[in-house]
């Protein structure tokens, strides 16, 4: 309840900051069921989910068969909406055993993808320089805003952002860095750029969908090298 | 010893300029080197038993040494266009050609595409690719690629425990150093090791050697276990009338751990008095036969 009896400016930071929470639960939600859909069909989607991953478990991609040897690039992963290090750890060595050297954000859950800009620039720049290249952003769908973000402001320490599910807004993108997309075709039925890839399976299970890592392989194959010192 | 200069000559060619020497007298002999090192790493002694048979025709290989090390260009069959057209700027049309590990599969992609230029073939601990090959396990190639951050003192001191064998290691600690510190006086940049890394695991000439009409020497060391010996047995077969030398007790490193030895079965092979002599026992094993 509003203190009627404290100073006008004290009475003004209290209601903003009330409505910056209400603002964040709202944007928290909002971004939740964008992400996973509403309440009444997450059984259903956690059936799935369950299913698509017993199906894909024999899968040759995870262990590196028909997929082509990296180049060693730095590739920062960006966790999607209630994601974190820890369910990108299964990326992490797949990406470290087929020749990149992966490197996570710090980040334990992303619940607002505005708290990402910072652990994730510090995560880029700091790859970026210990391995003497430009890094690439892998992000995954809230995480794609706060990676276009960052690569704005980064140039110098990133050449490529490859989104991994798209979320509902997207910052413009700085026409220095490249962006490259993998979708599933629930979301969007044609690709409507040429770097934009659709793949079949759940969104949720994007990160370790097979058919995603075989087309994120190869984006990551295709991009070349851009060391530091030459620009 | 055979004298090495400190600047290298540098020829343009295929793009870049390629550092190179050549020194000594006889038939050309080229040696191609392997992953992350350059033509300084060669033993001394092996580079002075040869100089004085042959004319030997070293160089650093794109990515290392003195050569230029650009972003992109490092697939083996690239590599092999490097020295042809090295080969082109010597004025050189055919050569010996011997390739010690990832400059043995360099020397491969040279014998399939340009059979014209290789007059006989030694491929030293190397592999020919492939689904047959046997790659390195995953501890070993931890060892070898998991070298950010660290000195190239301490990388290639890393390096050391998985390419010689470890008695040699022991016994030889001061030998192995004044290796290393040759071989580090240009170290290679990281995203030149990467790049011949990758091209070494893309590298597949499994199809094609069956095409190779030069004479082969395949050897190696039992103990190897970077590129382990099935592989130069899998490059016998492959490749018509090659002759494998499996050399008991040798690592990765067998050139530098039994230097005398190697440069003696290198010259004997290349050498006609050496292929007369082969060319007797056989007629003598076909005669007993």
């Amino acid at each position: 309840m509003p203190d009627k009896g404290a100073p006008r400016g004290e009475r003004r930071a209290r209601n903003a900051q009330l409505s910056s929470g209400f603002d964040k639960a709202g944007r928290f939600i909002g971004e939740t069921l964008g992400t996973f859909g509403l309440p009444f069909f997450w059984p259903y989607a956690s059936m799935r989910a369950v299913t698509e991953l017993i199906l894909n478990a024999a899968d040759p991609v995870y262990r590196g068969h028909e997929i082509r040897y990296g180049d060693g690039k730095p590739v920062v992963l960006v966790p999607g909406h209630l994601a974190g290090d820890v369910s990108l750890a299964p990326l992490a060595i797949w990406l470290d055993a087929i020749g990149y050297r992966p490197v996570k954000c710090k980040i334990a859950v992303n619940v607002d993808d505005r708290a990402l800009d910072g652990p994730l620039a510090a995560a880029l720049r700091r790859a970026s320089r210990r391995i003497g290249r430009k890094g690439v952003l892998v992000a995954f769908d809230t995480g794609v805003r706060a990676a276009v973000r960052v690569a704005a402001e980064e140039q110098e320490h990133v050449s490529d952002v490859i989104a991994v599910g798209l979320p509902d807004h997207l910052p413009k993108m700085q026409a220095a860095v490249r962006l490259h997309v993998i979708e599933t075709s629930r979301r969007i039925a044609a690709p409507w750029r040429e770097d934009m890839h659709i793949v079949d399976g759940s969104r949720t299970l994007l990160p370790v969908n097979p058919a995603a890592l075989k087309i994120l392989s190869e984006i990551l194959r295709e991009i070349p090298i851009s060391l530091l010192d030459a620009g | 010893m055979a004298r090495r200069a400190m600047t290298m000559p540098r020829a343009l060619v295929n793009g870049i300029n390629l550092a190179y020497e050549v020194f000594g007298s006889g038939p050309p002999l080229l040696l191609i080197m392997g992953y992350r090192l350059n033509s300084r790493a060669w033993p001394p002694d092996f580079i002075d038993a040869l100089a004085e048979r042959f004319t030997l025709i070293i160089f650093d290989n794109r990515g290392t040494g003195q050569s230029d090390k650009p972003s992109s260009g490092y697939a083996l069959s690239n590599l092999a266009k490097d020295i042809c057209g090295l080969l082109d700027h010597l004025e050189i049309e055919r050569c010996h050609v011997l390739g010690y590990s990832m400059g043995g599969a360099v020397a491969q992609e040279l014998a399939c595409r340009y059979p014209e230029r290789v007059q006989k073939l030694i491929l030293c601990a190397t592999l020919p690719g492939g689904q047959k090959s046997v790659y390195a396990g995953p501890a070993v190639v931890t060892v070898m690629r998991e070298l950010v951050g660290l000195t190239p003192q301490e990388a290639a001191r890393r390096i050391a425990t998985v390419t010689y064998a470890p008695s040699y290691l022991e016994e030889n600690r001061e030998r192995v150093e004044r290796q290393m510190h040759r071989e580090i006086v240009d170290p290679t940049p990281l995203h030149a090791a990467d790049l011949q890394f990758q091209a070494f695991v893309d590298f597949d000439a499994s199809d094609a050697l069956a095409g190779v009409r030069a004479p082969t020497l395949v050897m190696t060391g039992d103990q190897d276990r970077l590129i382990p010996p099935h592989n130069s047995r899998l490059l016998a077969e492959l490749i018509p009338n090659a002759r494998l030398v499996i050399l008991p007790g040798l690592a990765h490193r067998a050139l530098w751990e039994a230097t005398e030895a190697c440069a003696s079965l290198v010259a004997n092979f290349l050498d006609d008095a050496g292929e007369r002599q082969d060319e007797g026992l056989r007629e003598a094993r076909a005669n007993a036969g």
